[in-house]
């Protein structure tokens, strides 16, 4: 039965008994104490103290302070997973924000937090507890009439399999998470199970990372474990330097590409010179499209650089230059039909294959091998 | 607590490459007997490499949806799962008769029990013959019928023929069909010539593969002339020399593959109540009306 309000929160019954039956062993959560000893019970908080209470009173004090008592509960009380409730918490700034403070700001509007592509808005529900909604960042503010509303978190795996364009997204932490959906009226263990669908072991690998345990595998015993047709990537690193890696995560890691923060370097003695990125959840090895591009690249890198002589005007120089940007940009496609101006465009594509390319296509006429090959 | 884990090839070119099974694990989740149901792919995420960090449970019975035993179940996946200690050895197989073996991973506190492939276990020869039961949309289909067990061949896998022998020879013991072949892609018997083995007039033919892609839904068909394009489709019955060639499509995204999966975490140790009978009974498509009857 609801016995007090405060900002329209309950300390339930359930709740009490948990906090008396919990007094015993100790209370301590976000400057609620309490405790039990020969001269009765003690609540304090961070600007009160109340010493040899009976159970009554204790049960009195508790009702008066719902959000520490509520908050309490919420966290210590659910039986989560260490990992969850780190999480859980970060979210909403547990471990900075007093309780009052954090809990107007869930009564008032909710709190909102970011984590790859995803807002996650953190609200108050019912006695204290939480209430998440979950969507992409673009769509944050818009009403939730206008998008595909879902609360089973498993619904989330049909979700971001395509990107906007309809394209298989094979990479789930690619920056191409789709839009128009969002995940209302979730608790904690359903966000966190949607998280993880979403975005998979991110949450697992942030926390070992705060804990200081991140098993991190440089690229080195990555591509030393590989076997099978991957086993041909370790020939790659001939103790000639790590070049290769930097472009391979420059091309690959980059926040434009995936949002997770690369922490692998070549090895354990040998950082990489590219920037591993700003993302809040870790990268720990090379992943399996950095290994399958990787075996590719190993195999077209055996070759050896041949001089070709080739007749260009500046300008197709620079756009040779442009189309090769665009595409690794992944801008070719916006480039508007009739922008001419443009050298990725595709009229000017075209012109330029047929001026320079003979029948077999090759650019200029040079072939690509020796005439007696 | 105990989970589950599918792990399943995945592919970073084909979308549809996961779906059976996410559907398998949808229905294993359904059957409620585990506290954790997941998936994990070499090809897509969570990787087998983060999946056991994910989980809550101490129990992990890990299921490879392929179909063979060979170098990812002997090879790839223990040695990325962290199953330090895995000696192929302790599985004792001939090929196909792997069953389980309890190891701690590198990475965890967890004991995972490592089970042999959903493909080789006994209960794939009851999926076959669902499978040639949805596809004919008749719960006693046989009588009258040839099956043909298809698979890649031994080009990259002895065993890889083996378990498609070992079940065609079991499916033949059972005498429900007048004729059954185990036939190859890559190696005679071929599938090129699939009316030559068959007296019957009706033929039911099942690839063993986990899920649909190039090989069952470009070469099979094309090689076996049900159509001269693929991506102009085909009739099911077929007609070719006379016969006519039910073509199942992969066995794997047969939904009774979940009681495999199942059975083998069962045959591992997991508590599994009476899931596998409630499986069987739920995962029925042909007859379906018929098998509800007391339910």
């Amino acid at each position: 039965m609801p016995t007090a309000r405060a900002w329209g929160t309950d300390v339930n019954d359930t709740q009490l008994d948990a906090l008396v039956a919990a007094a015993a062993e100790g209370v301590d959560c976000d400057g609620l104490q309490v405790a039990e000893s020969e001269a009765g019970y003690t609540f304090a908080l961070p600007e009160e103290t109340h010493e040899g209470l009976d159970e009554s009173e204790l049960r009195e004090r508790a009702t008066e302070n719902p959000w520490f008592v509520s908050n309490w509960h919420y966290w210590t009380e659910r039986g989560r997973p260490d990992a969850e409730t780190a999480y859980l918490r970060w979210l909403e700034g547990a471990d900075d924000r007093p309780v009052p403070e954090r809990y107007e700001a869930l009564a008032d509007g909710g709190i909102e937090a970011s984590w790859g592509e995803l807002a996650i808005e953190i609200g108050l529900g019912d006695d204290g507890d939480r209430t998440y909604t979950l969507c992409h960042e673009d769509d944050a503010n818009a009403d939730t009439a206008a998008l595909d509303v879902h609360t089973d978190p498993l619904e989330a795996r049909e979700l971001v399999k395509h990107d906007d364009r309809g394209r298989y997204r094979p990479l789930k932490t690619a920056p191409t998470l789709p839009t128009g959906w969002a995940f209302l009226d979730l608790d904690g263990r359903a966000l966190a199970r949607t998280v993880d669908i979403v975005y998979p072991a991110t949450v697992a690998n942030w926390h070992l990372e705060r804990q200081g345990d991140l098993d991190i595998s440089n690229w080195t015993e990555t591509m030393e474990r590989q076997t099978g047709i991957y086993g041909v990537i370790e020939t790659w690193d001939r103790g000639e330097g790590h070049e290769h890696v930097n472009w391979v995560a420059e091309a690959c890691c980059a926040d434009s590409q995936c949002l997770k923060r690369r922490e692998w370097e070549y090895d354990d003695d040998t950082d990489l010179d590219v920037d591993g990125g700003d993302g809040a959840f870790p990268c720990r090895e090379p992943c399996s499209l950095v290994i399958a591009a990787a075996r590719q690249w190993t195999k077209l890198e055996g070759e050896q650089p041949k001089t070709y002589e080739f007749e260009l005007t500046p300008s197709e120089k620079e756009q040779i230059e442009d189309i090769i940007d665009a595409v690794a940009d992944g801008e070719a496609d916006d480039i508007r039909e009739a922008d001419v101006y443009e050298g990725a465009n595709r009229y000017r594509t075209r012109f330029l294959r047929a001026k320079r390319f003979d029948e077999e296509g090759n650019l200029c006429g040079v072939p690509t091998d020796d005439e007696e090959n | 607590m105990q989970a589950l884990v599918i792990v399943a090839h995945g592919s970073h070119l084909n979308p549809d490459a996961s779906t059976p099974t996410y559907e398998h694990a949808d229905t294993v989740r359904a059957a409620g007997v585990f506290d954790e149901v997941r998936t994990a792919f070499w090809k897509e995420e969570p990787s087998f490499r983060e999946v056991l960090r994910t989980l809550e449970s101490e129990e992990v019975y890990v299921v490879p949806l392929f179909i063979s035993e060979g170098y990812f179940t002997e090879q790839v996946i223990p040695r990325e799962l962290r199953l330090d200690d895995w000696d192929v050895a302790e599985w004792d197989s001939d090929g196909t008769s792997a069953t389980h073996s309890t190891l701690e991973a590198g990475d965890v506190e967890k004991t995972v029990h490592y089970c042999g492939p959903v493909g080789t276990h006994d209960a794939m020869s009851d999926v076959i013959v669902r499978r040639a039961e949805t596809v004919t949309d008749d719960p006693d289909v046989g009588e009258g019928f040839g099956l043909a067990v298809v698979g890649h061949g031994t080009e990259r896998n002895e065993n890889s023929a083996k378990a498609i022998e070992y079940h065609a020879e079991r499916i033949g013991e059972m005498g429900r069909f007048d004729e059954v072949k185990a036939l190859f892609m890559d190696e005679d018997p071929e599938i090129d010539d699939v009316t030559d083995f068959f007296e019957s007039d009706d033929i039911v033919v099942v690839p063993l593969f986990v899920a649909d892609g190039y090989h069952t839904q470009e070469d099979i068909p094309e090689d076996m002339g049900l159509t001269d394009d693929y991506r102009t489709g085909w009739e099911t019955p077929a007609e070719v020399d006379g016969h006519r060639i039910w073509y199942a499509g992969a066995v794997g995204t047969e939904a009774l593959t979940a009681d495999v999966i199942i059975e083998r975490a069962a045959d591992a140790g997991a508590d599994v109540g009476n899931a596998i009978e409630e499986i069987r009974r739920r995962t029925r498509v042909a007859g379906a009306d018929g098998a509800s009857v007391g339910d």
